[in-house]
């Protein structure tokens, strides 16, 4: 298992870096809200956003917005919006905390079997024709099957109460393959209908963001995002091998446990509703560790805020570059995403040689 | 799902008193339209429509309110045109269709219940955006047709058009009974994307409604739509083979089909009974009776006895 040495920096300098980072990064999502939330196919003025946002408090509006306005900041950007922070902060956390776990910087929360669990489930709850929760329906589906792949893989990889991280990873990769299978027999006996939903479900979209499931998936992905940065001197401690770890006096099954538990709620609820977004959980971390260091206890709070960041701003992309029609952010992610970590990893080996 | 389609109600007289607010719109008249999902829609003679289905644009086409549509989905395509489109029906953008100020959307009952569209219509309605849901287009063939067809009649303030396009209808079925094959052919309807993809359309949907008019009998041996397999195939045995028009063209042609797996063992292969339709066969719209009577009248020449 490699060990995460990507410190290039004099940890002093990288102090003052993390500090900075965790001070820019808070404006920079309060940034990215403020323009995701005034830009959309439909036209409303900054001063019509605030005018509509304190309209219940009974002030005089700013500037004069009509009834349509206001329905579709309320009761359409805003959710989204909000969710994207949310399911970007909830991948970009667990992806670090993955990471750190696994002291491997290639492991992501799909090694869990969280999406494929919830691929899944997604997929033969559209085919079976489960619509017993109505529109809740799909995303129940897919998170149960998060979360139960995550039971399986984190039990199959379990011996005398201790969870053997390479066994997980394999036991990962097998249940991953499996999913994939059923899957593909889904899809093999989906109509064309039914395959388009599992297409573009699988695509990742924010679109069905409505107030309702923001607020069903905000406690999970909240638990997630803060309480795994407290969970940062355990992982940093982690670096050293278990028995090191163990030795500093931390508890490494019930930190592993506890680990495994949040990743698995906040993704699993991030996957249920907006469907499998990719990279976000792997490229965040790894951005972040260039810039502030290796440390988890700067790195995985900034995680969450970066990512909330990212998933934002790549929403605004999805739904304004090709209006009226919006494209599946899971899309944008990935073709974002993956040039960009090329060139870091290509700049980075540049730094390296000597 | 089957829509119940109400005459015209008489106005309220909340909208007695508004249209008497505005005396511009006296003339037209109101219509308050039921749709498939039992919610009414009240309309006067709408100017900006966003419709999300193939067969729905061109069936406002034929009632000659085409310049009233400012959206549609990727479906749209015919007749040709240059409206804008929202994109795909799987996953259509609430804040994208009310940009497009549309008074009123009309989509069907299949585009609104994917998965991937939850909310959809009631965040458009909570927008205050008027939608009408239309019966599936993939069920109830040339009568779905017709139901749909009644009740844009009435969107728009034009029973009479629709009436007339109606009785079109009956008078192309006319000359498809008139034309009926001697010996009803067992057919096959294949969806191919090219030589080494193709699949069988089972017994429900629009190419059944097809086959079935022009005189034939579907020979797939179930409902939903399958892989096509060699030796299914020739276990089949069809006397005849229909493609869409860009499903030939991406197979080659007639001699591309016949190397298509197992198509060359069946009665179709051997006799060369390859036929294709439009592409836009697979939504049930108003051109059915059309492609029913050309499929019927080649048909009728290839099967005499």
């Amino acid at each position: 298992m490699t060990v995460l040495s990507t410190q290039v920096a004099a940890p002093s300098r990288q102090r003052r870096r993390a500090a900075l980072t965790l001070g820019v990064l808070p404006l920079a999502l309060l940034g990215a809200v403020v323009l995701a939330v005034g830009s959309g196919a439909v036209a409303i003025s900054p001063a019509q956003v605030l005018s509509i946002l304190y309209s219940p408090l009974g002030l005089p509006p700013l500037e004069a917005f009509d009834p349509q306005q206001a329905a579709v900041l309320s009761g359409i950007r805003l959710p989204r919006v909000v969710l994207g922070a949310l399911v970007g902060a909830g991948l970009a956390v667990a992806g670090a905390a993955m990471q750190g776990l696994f002291r491997n910087p290639l492991a992501d929360p799909g090694l869990l079997g969280l999406s494929s669990g919830a691929g899944l489930a997604a997929a033969a709850s559209v085919v079976l024709g489960f619509t017993a929760l109505g529109p809740y329906s799909l995303p129940v589906a897919a998170f149960t099957g998060s979360l139960l792949c995550t039971v399986l893989i984190s039990v199959l990889a379990q011996s005398r109460g201790r969870v053997e991280v390479s066994t997980m990873l394999l036991a990962g990769i097998a249940v991953n393959a499996l999913c994939g299978a059923g899957t593909g027999l889904m899809t093999f006996l989906a109509t064309d209908e039914q395959l388009r939903t599992i297409t573009f479900w699988s695509l990742g979209t924010l679109g069905g963001a409505t107030w309702p499931g923001v607020l069903s998936a905000a406690p999970l992905i909240l638990m997630g995002a803060l309480l795994l940065p407290l969970l940062g001197r355990a992982l940093n401690a982690l670096t050293l091998g278990e028995h090191g770890a163990a030795s500093l006096g931390v508890p490494v099954t019930a930190v592993k446990w506890v680990t495994i538990t949040l990743i698995a709620l906040s993704v699993g609820a991030g996957v249920a509703v907006s469907g499998t977004i990719g990279f976000v959980g792997l490229v965040v971390p790894h951005l972040l560790r260039l810039l502030t260091g290796p440390d988890h206890r700067t790195l995985l709070p900034a995680s969450a805020l970066a990512g909330a960041t990212l998933l934002v701003l790549a929403d605004l992309l999805a739904r304004t570059v090709v209006t009226p029609a919006e494209l599946p952010i899971g899309i944008i992610t990935a073709l974002i995403g993956a040039p960009f970590f090329l060139h870091l990893l290509r700049a980075r080996r540049g730094q390296e040689r000597p | 799902m089957n829509a119940r389609i109400r005459t015209f109600h008489l106005r309220t007289a909340a909208t007695l008193l508004l249209l008497s607010a505005a005396p511009a719109l006296s003339s037209a008249s109101a219509a308050t339209v039921r749709g498939a999902d039992g919610v009414s829609v009240t309309v006067t003679a709408p100017k900006r429509v966003v419709a999300l289905n193939a067969t729905t644009v061109e069936l406002i086409y034929r009632l000659g309110k085409q310049g009233t549509i400012v959206g549609t989905d990727v479906t749209g395509t015919y007749p040709p045109n240059k409206i804008p489109s929202v994109g795909h029906w799987a996953q259509l953008p609430a804040e994208g269709i009310i940009a497009l100020k549309p008074d009123l959307v009309i989509g069907t009952a299949d585009n609104f219940a994917t998965g991937t569209n939850p909310g959809v219509v009631a965040k458009l309605r909570g927008a205050g955006v008027k939608v009408l849901v239309l019966p599936a287009t993939d069920t109830g063939g040339l009568n779905g047709v017709r139901t749909r067809l009644d009740l844009l009649g009435q969107v728009y303030g034009v029973p009479g058009a629709a009436a007339a396009l109606n009785r079109s209808f009956d008078t192309t079925l006319a000359a498809v009974k008139a034309n009926q094959p001697a010996r009803p052919p067992r057919v096959i309807f294949l969806y191919a994307h090219g030589p080494n993809d193709a699949s069988i359309y089972g017994t429900s949907g629009g190419a059944n409604d097809l086959i079935e008019l022009a005189g034939g009998v579907n020979a797939a041996p179930f409902a939903d739509t399958r892989t096509l397999t060699a030796e299914a195939l020739v276990t089949i045995n069809p006397d005849a083979i229909i493609l869409l028009d860009r499903g030939l063209e991406a197979v080659g042609g007639v001699d591309g089909t016949l190397k298509l797996p197992g198509v060359a063992q069946t009665n179709a292969g051997r006799n060369r009974r390859i036929y294709s339709v439009d592409n836009s066969i697979r939504w049930i719209g108003p051109r059915l009776p059309e492609f029913a009577l050309k499929l019927s009248r080649q048909w009728k020449a290839d099967f005499k006895k």
